[in-house]
């Protein structure tokens, strides 16, 4: 629960780590478990995520400011939609560097709840400052976790990361498929329920 | 004669599955499939969801998006077409309060979008390859759903194991579902 006197610090910190979307609410598992194949493939899909969150944050929290009102789901569902085709115009080369089902990923954050999670939820009752850190705080922690996934995953089923040579030979290639994405999020699901439970 | 469609549809049944072969599990299928009966009612609705969904994004892809070359702007065409199939399917199912109460479970239509997005990335180029790639897509929804529900039915009560319990026992189940979809795709191959 959102307690009005929490800092932009800890608005942040508590999205980063104890209310990460992806270990703890789960709205983003679909990214952890499809969209973390390559290290960079995590990193442009993290990085959107990021994107979104801020600029529907910022669009909820001014409008909550200026009129008193929040913004309907639909009206920032279509703006965001927008957005992510005008920004696909500019990153075709990126699309083709990354996996085949990044293309597919990057449109279904127009539906995600992931993206629309904190500004339908806090961002239209509070400043824009404070609203900006909550969505940073929700970004990051989930680009962090991508990140986290896609490193082992990558280190596991290429036997290699960024360019540089960890292993000679592929140790686990299973890593490289879908079945990968599912253990690797489900053993940090795994680490952070018991992490949880022994505070 | 036969084969196009026969293939089709075994595209859609095993390739195309987005709850399990991509990985693009919705946070309501996980919240669904802890029971039998919810599992089976909200994957008659998803089936439904992604049937009509991919038939009215097929027809806009075909009739809108190719003829008038504005490929850039088919995901804003397709997320408009989401408040309206949201408003046909409530007063579609009003007669069905039991897959009525499902709906909101349909959170922006996660799914839809997804079976969508997955049939548009290869259009089949005719209607009756289309509606039967959504039938395969759509079956094979259902029939993973209520697996996974049975799975996660007997994971939770024979691992005593708490940090199992929720996503990490959906993920297990699904994991499963994966090794055995793709064992019946390299046998169909």
């Amino acid at each position: 629960m959102r307690l009005p006197s929490e800092s932009k610090q800890q608005l942040f910190l508590k999205n980063l780590w104890s209310e990460n979307p992806v270990t703890f609410s789960g709205l983003g598992i679909f990214l952890a478990v499809a969209g973390t194949a390559t290290l960079g493939q995590a990193f442009f899909l993290g990085g959107m995520v990021l994107l979104l969150l801020l600029f529907n944050s910022l669009v909820s929290s001014a409008v909550g400011e200026l009129f008193q009102i929040r913004v309907p789901l639909w009206p920032q569902v279509i703006l965001t939609s927008l957005m992510l085709s005008i920004l696909s115009l500019f990153l075709s080369g990126a699309f083709s560097a990354l996996p085949d089902n990044t293309r597919i990923l990057y449109a279904l954050l127009a539906a995600s709840p992931l993206v629309y999670s904190r500004s339908q939820l806090l961002s239209y009752n509070t400043t824009v400052d404070r609203a900006l850190f909550d969505a940073a705080g929700t970004g990051v922690g989930t680009l962090f976790v991508l990140l986290f996934i896609a490193l082992v995953r990558q280190v596991a089923g290429q036997g290699s990361l960024a360019g540089l040579t960890v292993f000679p030979f592929s140790p686990w290639p299973l890593f490289n498929t879908t079945l990968g994405g599912i253990i690797m999020t489900g053993t940090m699901l795994v680490i952070f329920n018991l992490a949880r439970g022994k505070k | 004669m036969t084969a196009p469609y026969a293939i089709s549809f075994l595209t859609g049944l095993l390739a195309l599955n987005p709850v399990i072969n991509l990985g693009l599990i919705p946070t309501a299928v996980q919240g669904a499939s802890r029971s039998h009966r919810q599992a089976f009612f909200y994957g008659l609705l998803g089936t439904l969801t992604m049937m009509l969904y991919g038939l009215l994004s097929w027809l806009l892809h075909f009739y809108l998006i190719v003829p008038l070359r504005i490929a850039a702007f088919e995901l804003p065409l397709l997320m408009l077409l989401m408040p309206g199939l949201n408003w046909a399917l409530t007063v579609m199912l009003k007669p069905w309060p039991r897959l009525e109460q499902n709906l909101p479970l349909f959170y922006l239509n996660f799914l839809a979008l997804a079976s969508a997005l997955l049939l548009l990335q290869s259009p089949p180029a005719s209607f009756g390859l289309m509606t039967l790639t959504l039938l395969g897509m759509s079956a094979s929804f259902l029939v993973s759903l209520i697996l996974i529900s049975h799975l996660r039915a007997r994971l939770e009560t024979a691992l005593f194991l708490k940090p199992l319990k929720g996503w990490p026992t959906f993920l297990l189940a699904s994991g499963i579902l994966w090794i055995a979809f793709q064992g019946l795709l390299m046998m169909v191959k």
